[in-house]
């Protein structure tokens, strides 16, 4: 649960990982986006 | 191997190694003045005519037509990531006794779809792109490939020696397999409080595969987190999920 309280205006990062299953060693570069 | 037609002086008695053990005695008759016009001490002989012959026919066995061995040298263990360029392996050549005999050689493995072979040159080649069935779901499967070797032409004698070769996945190199990311479908993103829940779109990230393509690994497992939580976002999480573009 997220309280934003006063503020109207709030962010988050959502961090998108990926890899080739079954191989979690083999990761892009993770692509990330703000909300 | 030659053969020789040897004669012996007259009257004379000859003892003749027959192959490895046996030895011959042989009584020349006197009424045929001879001599021995080809000799070898270090041949062996074989006789072609009965031992109360006057004459004989002997064969001088050429010392690399019956070897008495093959020693094979130490075979080193390779390795090849499947997909990768091809991946050479010459071993060092077996010895025989005595020195210096030609040797034949053969490969056999149950990865033989993975390797070729010169056996003039004893040289290995390791390739393959079609598929990872030979890794058996695995990371990786080590095989024998032995290599066997025939010496002789009269009395062939053989051996063999093995070495293992272990066949790996690309799947989980970075410098083989590369995943890119792409922009997010909409940024910035926005929720407001008391929203429906929404989902954060994403488009599928590209596979790159190096040095040649392939489709072999293209099974791709998302993660999504937040700053806020170390739950990843799923595809019913609310009020944020996660959605693929297709």
């Amino acid at each position: 649960m997220v309280y934003l309280e006063d503020a109207s205006i709030a962010s988050i990062t959502i961090t998108l990982n990926a890899h080739i299953t079954g191989w979690p060693d083999n990761k892009a570069v993770p692509a990330t986006a703000t909300i | 191997m030659t053969t020789d037609r040897i004669k012996f002086p007259p009257g004379s008695l000859h003892r003749v190694h027959v192959g490895d053990s046996a030895r011959l005695l042989i009584h020349v008759n006197e009424r045929e003045p001879n001599q021995v016009e080809d000799g070898d001490k270090d041949a062996s002989w074989t006789l072609e005519a009965p031992e109360d012959s006057s004459s004989a026919h002997l064969r001088r066995l050429q010392t690399c037509d019956s070897p008495t061995a093959i020693i094979p040298s130490q075979l080193v263990d390779q390795e090849y990531i499947i997909t990768d360029f091809t991946k050479s392996y010459t071993f060092t050549a077996f010895t025989t006794n005595p020195p210096g005999c030609s040797i034949s050689y053969a490969q056999r493995s149950s990865a033989s779809a993975v390797i070729s072979f010169d056996p003039a040159n004893r040289l290995f080649k390791f390739f393959y792109v079609d598929d990872l069935l030979l890794l058996q779901s695995l990371g990786e499967k080590t095989y024998d490939i032995t290599v066997s070797a025939s010496s002789g032409n009269v009395k062939p004698i053989g051996t063999s020696a093995s070495f293992k070769l272990t066949l790996k996945s690309p799947c989980g190199r970075s410098n083989m397999v590369k995943l890119n990311s792409l922009p997010f479908v909409s940024t910035p993103w926005k929720y407001k409080l008391r929203d429906p829940p929404q989902a954060f779109e994403y488009r599928a990230f590209q596979i790159l595969t190096f040095p040649v393509t392939h489709t072999l690994c293209n099974q791709i497992t998302y993660i999504a987190t937040t700053d806020l939580s170390p739950t990843p976002l799923t595809a019913t999480s609310s009020p944020v999920s996660i959605k693929e573009l297709t």
